[in-house]
């Protein structure tokens, strides 16, 4: 060890000039990788903060290119629950999201356990059959969906949206779950089996806690994609109390025809972009693996 | 507790056949250990008893009922897996306690029960802890005392003990046959290890390729092998063979022909009544163990047979130090260049070196013999 060392320094010694050169490309690369940060930050972030910025301008002041607000107003975030029932709107999408995180979750945990356990003819199939689902552009689905949802007598209903959004939050929270449950040593559901479990017991009380970081994530995903979701929400509502968010945001008008209330519709975004962030960032903590540790030879 | 036997078991997968026709009887209160190199079956042939498999053909039988349609928890097994299979999320009580509350048993009786396992195997301090925060060891006791509590009526071990180093496989093989010892219930284990065979077995299963070669007292497989596979895979290290052409025998003596022109003669004591049919020509296999060989100097052996046992004289390929003992390979030149080298043991301080050449004494009552389709020529008892 210690030769190796000595040896080390006097060859950097007789090479002091690569030395400092190879200390400025380190430097300069550096530099490089923080400025590409930068700039990605800046594109994602940006938007949001011009959000912000803009709710809290009121009038004509909206018109103008101002970086930083000196004097914030908050009317607009006022206006945005009288003059429209987005208080109620914001309920719809809670609803319609966390049913939909919830019945994707069981069906998928069911899915799972299926695909990813039970040995039978066809699975490789039904999984592609699964993931092609996903493929269809909503639009292509949407005129026979309506049909559907008209038929179940579900219009204008929030039951309509939950149902109609699993068409894609069920293909990756299933491929996601299968994926994962396939992880899971197989000793431990023979374990089970030896204790007694049945399939339901396997999956509810040791599958399903050893899954929590997957479920945690897949569940986060198809909460955002409900919580954003605008066509099936514009199209298989009616009256204004039935909308959620997306909708009710896109289609705040002005006081007359020609005017967009653009300081209402920033408010009305930063409102609902909040509760997103606020999620990410609490489960954040909760999305760790390594919670399988110890179940076999660690 | 209960006696186990198979009748006629048999599993396929696909078209593969893994285990052939295996009958068995495993007594009531029996250690009994299924050993076999990798792939011949003795894992199948415990889920197949644990009910994890189900069986392509023949009987299941516990006691006098017939159990091969049922669940395992029907069967009252406990099983004990080679990787524990510990449930993560749950604490070491909880491990042991789910059994019984899948059976809807009573609190009071639960703790009871789950702190009588947990005395026995000595993890009381551990009952609240996580399966991650225990040591290897630990763990094994946690999967263990899990197979306890349930009070089974048979314990099927799958190779439970691979996973531990080498000192604590030892510990936990004394503590095994003490919990044996302790229960009394019926015990199957499987290992590929003969050591773990032989220590902890009342009686041995020797599995090859599906099927049974045989089941006897570790001792009796030791001693009289029943046929090639066995003799080679008890012992360690594994016995000798040395293909030879009879060239006379008569009722208590032998003249082999091991090779390049080479005899021998054996009087083999354990072998007194030699079939009448060993006639001259026929091709034999000489099995000898390394531990029952020694070492005599090549200068005194004249070639006579004495009583003291044939000598073979060969060249020293490779000496293996143990410390008390070691193993010498000695190429006797048997004419094919394939021939494994005859091991025998020797002193730990031997003189031996690589290229010396040097002489075994073949004791006579260390003989086994094999004709040539594999099987042990009979035995004096």
């Amino acid at each position: 060890m210690t030769e190796t060392g000595a040896g080390s320094k006097r060859i950097s010694k007789q090479n002091s000039k690569p030395g400092a050169l190879r200390k400025a490309k380190k430097i300069i690369s550096r530099l490089a990788f923080c400025g590409l940060l930068a700039i990605i930050v800046l594109y994602t972030v940006f938007p949001f903060y011009w959000a912000i910025v803009s709710s809290l301008k009121s009038g004509s002041a909206l018109f103008e290119v101002e970086f930083w607000v000196s004097q914030p107003h908050w009317d607009n975030y006022v206006s945005v629950f009288r003059e429209q029932p987005f208080g109620r709107n914001i309920l719809n999408s809670i609803f319609v999201s966390v049913s939909t995180v919830m019945l994707s979750l069981v069906l998928a945990l069911a899915a799972a356990y299926a695909i990813g356990r039970v040995q039978f003819r066809g699975r490789l199939l039904l999984m592609f059959v699964i993931l092609g689902v996903s493929m269809f552009p909503q639009i292509a689905v949407l005129s026979g969906m309506f049909e559907l949802i008209n038929a179940l007598g579900l219009y204008n209903n929030l039951l309509a949206l939950s149902f109609s959004y699993l068409i894609f939050t069920l293909p990756f929270t299933v491929w996601v779950l299968t994926t994962f449950m396939r992880e899971l040593p197989k000793e431990l559901e023979e374990a089970a089996i030896v204790d007694g479990a049945n399939p339901f017991t396997i999956v509810t009380k040791v599958f399903m806690p050893l899954m929590g970081p997957a479920l945690v994530t897949t569940g986060l995903l198809a909460f955002i994609a409900a919580w954003n979701e605008f066509l099936f929400a514009l199209t298989f509502t009616l009256s204004s109390e039935m909308r959620t968010v997306p909708v009710a945001i896109a289609l705040t008008s002005g006081a007359s025809a020609h005017e967009l209330p653009w300081g209402n519709i920033m408010a009305a975004s930063v409102i609902v972009t909040v509760p997103l962030i606020i999620l990410v960032l609490f489960f954040q903590r909760r999305i760790v693996s390594g919670l399988t540790a110890g179940a076999v030879k660690g | 507790m209960a006696a186990i036997t198979l009748q006629a078991v048999d599993k396929t997968f696909g078209k593969t056949e893994v285990i052939k026709q295996v009958a068995m009887d495993i007594r009531d209160g029996e250690f009994a250990v299924f050993v076999g190199p990798s792939g011949c079956g003795k894992s199948t042939l415990l889920r197949l008893i644990a009910g994890l498999e189900e069986v392509s053909g023949g009987e299941v039988i516990f006691d006098d009922e017939t159990v091969t349609e049922q669940e395992p928890s029907e069967r009252g097994v406990a099983m004990v897996f080679q990787s524990y299979a510990l449930y993560p999320h749950m604490s070491v009580y909880d491990n042991m306690a789910f059994g019984l509350k899948l059976k809807k048993t009573e609190k009071k009786a639960i703790a009871e029960r789950v702190r009588d396992a947990a005395r026995i195997l000595q993890i009381e301090p551990l009952l609240e802890r996580k399966p991650r925060e225990l040591s290897g060891g630990q763990r094994q006791r946690v999967a263990i005392g899990r197979a306890i509590v349930r009070n089974p009526r048979v314990f099927l071990f799958d190779e439970p003990l691979s996973n531990l180093d080498a000192a604590l496989r030892v510990q936990m093989r004394l503590e095994l046959k003490r919990l044996h010892r302790e229960l009394g219930t019926t015990m199957i284990y499987v290992t590929h290890d003969q050591v773990e065979a032989m220590t902890l077995a009342d009686r041995i299963v020797v599995l090859n390729a599906g099927a049974v070669e045989q089941i006897g007292a570790p001792l009796e497989l030791y001693q009289r092998p029943r046929n090639l596979f066995v003799a080679g895979f008890i012992g360690s290290p594994k016995m000798n063979f040395i293909t030879a052409t009879v060239t006379a025998s008569n009722s208590n003596q032998l003249s082999l022909d091991i090779g390049a022109g080479r005899q021998i003669k054996i009087a083999p004591t354990n072998a007194q009544n030699l079939p009448a049919d060993l006639q001259t020509g026929s091709r034999i296999t000489l099995g000898l163990r390394p531990e029952h060989l020694s070492h005599s100097t090549p200068e005194n052996s004249t070639g006579d047979t004495k009583s003291e046992g044939a000598q073979i004289e060969g060249a020293v390929v490779a000496v293996e130090h143990l410390g008390s003992e070691a193993y010498i390979h000695l190429d006797i030149g048997t004419g094919s260049d394939a021939a494994e080298p005859l091991v025998f043991k020797s002193t730990g301080d031997t003189s031996l070196q690589v290229g010396q050449r040097a002489a075994v004494t073949i004791p006579p009552q260390a003989c086994y013999l094999f004709d040539e389709a594999g099987m042990a020529l009979p035995q004096a008892q």
